[in-house]
């Protein structure tokens, strides 16, 4: 008895998100029985694809104890390169989204590079960076208007779909695989979860912990900017200010889905859960009919809970920790 | 009239796979200075722990002025008048000394503190103890010693009955030392009870009454400090017979790999010796003698302020941890829950943190070689888990020593710098790392063990490098092994 207990204290942490998200369905299909119809998933889906193209790579930054509150910017940044690039600079389609996508992971870089070699904390240095890119956005559009003009071919990556799949749904899946792949399979993810959960212990292992975070910034970089690219074609134009909405409901994701604020944990199926969960909401409410404002109070809600979740356990933790220190 | 004013009798305290105190029993006369001293891990700590309360002895009872209680609580032992000043600051920086020595017994009302009254009583306070801080002075701008001295005198501003020095000069210089002085002979007229921890034998015989002293747990003897000298005193700390087993040495001393020439930082000064292939070399001293800082300057994990570095006959500047694992030395750092393990990760991803780079290709894991070099180890190590998978903070601190020194194993360094590896492990996962250790010397492996244990030390290492406050007074070679010999050169003092 006393085993079986145990058991789901263990688990309860982890259990709680997807619990969470099967309530929230199952509550929205019983109001509205359209919840769960395929049309409806795929809808869902779409509408989280960006964010969680963000978090797939904000989620290293996270998962080696950094925070980037700059993707909201950079994100917009990319929409714009890209759309300057076809329009003014008349590059052809893909290299415009390289050079945009390229720009980001350079920015990542510098916001890297900032943390490391100063020894900033992370949250204040991507908040200024944060700042002035979101002036620098402004700046590279013409006057500060957003740009338009581009060419339909332009709107496929954000608009097209395969079948009845939407494109930008294949390239969250995409993003989720490379996340999965670098999180577990090569070295450099095994490095963000070492950094992330004891950076002493990773540095006297022969890491070297600087690089690893700036490595970490750069995906975040790369990752936003194939987000803006997604997000500047489903709207066919470059908007300098179109990020700030994402980079909340992808640091929710993030969060929601058990990624540790304090660094060194997280799995890319628990961050897909989160984004699941904050797509549910926005999509469920809608479909019920209840207001944007209330979306965002349960947004909120579900923020602030997940976060108490994880701050629970680690007292949780400390505690066994002191114990086991005492009894040295 | 009660003659004693704190006594432990028959305590015991015992931790999984340790017995930390055993029976002992000390007797502390009112208005004394009792000193308490012994080898680092005699007990001392856990002596002190049980008298503030912080923990609960499993045997045995503690008598405050003739009233008999079973263990001791933090409230209890404030209220009959304990005062315990530890060696780690309690202090908040940013607040002023006044505000730091009233901290949480502010006067005034709940709201509005009366800074003035604080201030003034502060100020008063250091009068009577001679000590010349500014109450207003912030905490942070103080020097370490002054630091000390604050934290004394929020001791003394309780009024205990009974007040508990640990180790109070180890930050202070000359000077500062002798205010402390002046300030515990001041107590003492005004009829305190003194306990007075510390490594420094001559302070002991400057001011204490009566001296005990502790050896594995156990109370040796307790001597009035007239009937003993410096010498006696130490034959009592070190005099045991070497009764633990150590594996037969068979390890052969081969050419230099390692040559450190008049390494300084981190207040270590002029560290200088050869290490040869196969050679255990032994650091000894007491607790801040900087031997972890002189591995730590090795490793690159902190950098040295000037020095020479040889490795293989060639200079070599180290400038992180990462260049040292490339050259091939590697470090079991002093504290394995934050320094050695990652606690949050499986044992595999602990051992194979250091070797990523040959069990990838191109960035990617290659996860067949990473389990052949996983079996290599786990037989030669006997981790006790029934899977790689398993988190290292569910292993026992033996076992997740034993992750650490597989660590280094899979990188098969040529150099490697163990730092209290047997630190607060039990006896048979002890011996199956001078096991280990003796193997890799034999293998030609050079090995630095840096250990607070010194039949230990005499046990495993072929030389010993003995240091005392920073410097290094003396190498010797295994001939010339004793005790006393070791004890008496790190406890040597610099004069200033």
């Amino acid at each position: 008895m006393e085993k079986v207990k145990q058991y789901f204290v263990n688990k309860r942490g982890k259990l709680t998100v997807p619990i969470v998200l099967l309530c929230m369905c199952l509550v929205f299909q019983v109001i509205n029985p359209r919840f769960l119809s395929s049309s409806n998933i795929v809808s869902v889906l779409r509408q989280i694809s960006m964010l969680c193209i963000m978090s797939c790579g904000v989620m290293f930054v996270m998962i080696a104890g950094g925070i980037d509150l700059s993707v909201g910017s950079v994100c917009s940044i990319a929409t714009v390169i890209w759309a300057l690039g076809i329009t003014d600079w008349g590059l052809p389609q893909g290299i415009a989204i390289l050079v945009s996508v390229l720009f980001c992971g350079v920015l990542g870089y510098v916001n890297g590079w900032l943390i490391t070699s100063t020894g900033m904390n992370p949250m204040i240095a991507t908040l200024g960076t944060a700042t002035a890119l979101g002036g620098f956005a402004y700046i590279i559009c013409h006057g500060g208007m957003p740009i338009y003009g581009l060419p339909d071919s332009a709107k496929v990556v954000g608009q097209g779909s395969v079948g009845a799949v939407p494109i930008p749904v294949i390239l969250m899946f995409i993003c989720l695989i490379i996340n999965w792949f670098i999180l577990n399979r090569t070295h450099i993810g095994r490095s963000f979860y070492a950094v992330g959960s004891n950076e002493e212990a990773a540095r006297l292992s022969g890491l070297n912990s600087g690089r690893i975070r700036r490595v970490s910034y750069v995906l975040s970089g790369l990752f936003t900017g194939l987000c803006g690219i997604v997000l500047g074609s489903r709207v066919s134009s470059g908007q300098p200010a179109a990020g700030k909405e994402f980079q909340m409901n992808a640091l929710t994701a993030c969060i929601v889905g058990g990624i540790s604020a304090g660094g060194g944990e997280g799995t890319t199926l628990s961050v897909f859960i989160g984004a699941l969960i904050v797509g549910v909401i926005d999509n469920g409410f809608t479909i019920i009919k209840v207001s944007e404002y209330w979306q965002q109070i349960a947004r909120g809600a579900i923020l602030v809970f997940a976060v108490a979740m994880d701050a629970l356990q680690r007292t949780r933790t400390d505690k066994a920790k002191r114990t086991i220190k005492r009894s040295k | 009239m009660e003659e004693y004013a704190l006594q432990l009798k028959h305590v015991t305290k015992t931790y999984p796979g340790v017995v930390a105190l055993n029976d002992i029993t000390v007797d502390v006369k009112k208005g004394e200075i009792l000193a308490i001293c012994g080898e680092n891990g005699a007990g001392k700590s856990t002596m002190m722990k049980l008298i503030s309360g912080a923990i609960a002895p499993n045997e045995g009872t503690i008598t405050v002025f003739g009233q008999e209680y079973e263990r001791m609580t933090p409230a209890l032992s404030r209220e009959l008048g304990i005062e315990v000043v530890y060696q780690e600051f309690n202090l908040v920086p940013e607040l002023p000394v006044s505000e730091n020595i009233f901290l949480g017994m502010y006067p005034g009302n709940k709201v509005t503190p009366d800074f003035k009254k604080m201030e003034k009583e502060t100020k008063e306070l250091f009068d009577m103890l001679e000590v010349d801080i500014n109450p207003k002075t912030k905490v942070k701008d103080l020097s370490t010693a002054y630091c000390q001295l604050v934290e004394i005198a929020k001791g003394v501003s309780k009024n205990p009955k009974i007040l508990i020095l640990d180790e109070p000069t180890a930050a202070l210089t000359e000077k500062e030392t002798g205010i402390l002085f002046k300030l515990v002979k001041k107590l003492k007229e005004q009829g305190t009870t003194m306990l007075y921890v510390s490594h420094r034998l001559s302070e002991i015989f400057d001011i204490a009454d009566r001296v005990t002293v502790f050896r594995d747990g156990q109370v040796i003897e307790t001597r009035d400090i007239a009937d003993i000298d410096r010498r006696q005193l130490i034959a009592l700390m070190a005099g045991r017979e070497i009764s633990d087993t150590y594996p037969e040495k068979t390890n052969k001393i081969g050419e230099t790999v390692l040559e450190v020439k008049d390494l300084c930082g981190l207040g270590v000064e002029n560290i200088n010796f050869e290490l040869h292939r196969g050679e255990i070399l032994g650091f000894a001293g007491l607790v801040g003698a900087g031997r972890t800082e002189t591995a730590r300057m090795i490793f690159g994990a902190d950098k040295a302020d000037s020095g020479m570095i040889i490795y293989e006959g060639k200079e070599v500047k180290i400038t992180n941890p990462e260049k040292a694992c490339e050259l091939g030395i590697g470090l079991v750092p002093e504290d394995r829950k934050t320094q050695g393990v990652i606690q949050n990760l499986s044992i595999r991803k602990n051992i194979t943190l250091a070797i990523l780079k040959l069990v990838s290709h191109m960035g990617i894991m290659n996860f067949k070689k990473e389990n052949e070099i996983l079996e290599k180890h786990k037989n030669a190590l006997s981790i006790k888990t029934p899977s790689f998978e398993q988190l290292v903070r569910n292993l026992s601190g033996g076992n997740q020593q034993k992750v650490v020194v597989s660590k280094w194993l899979a990188r098969e360094c040529d150099v490697l710098l163990m730092d209290e590896p047997t630190r607060g492990i039990d006896v048979e996962a002890k011996h199956e790392i001078y096991m280990i250790m003796n193997e890799l010397a034999s293998q030609g492996v050079a090995i630095i063990m840096i250990s607070s244990e010194m039949p230990e030390l005499i046990g495993m290492a072929d030389r010993i490098l003995v240091m005392s406050e920073g410097r290094q007074t003396g190498i010797l070679d295994r001939s010339e092994f004793s005790q006393e010999k070791i004890l008496e050169m790190a406890s040597h003092e610099f004069v200033a």
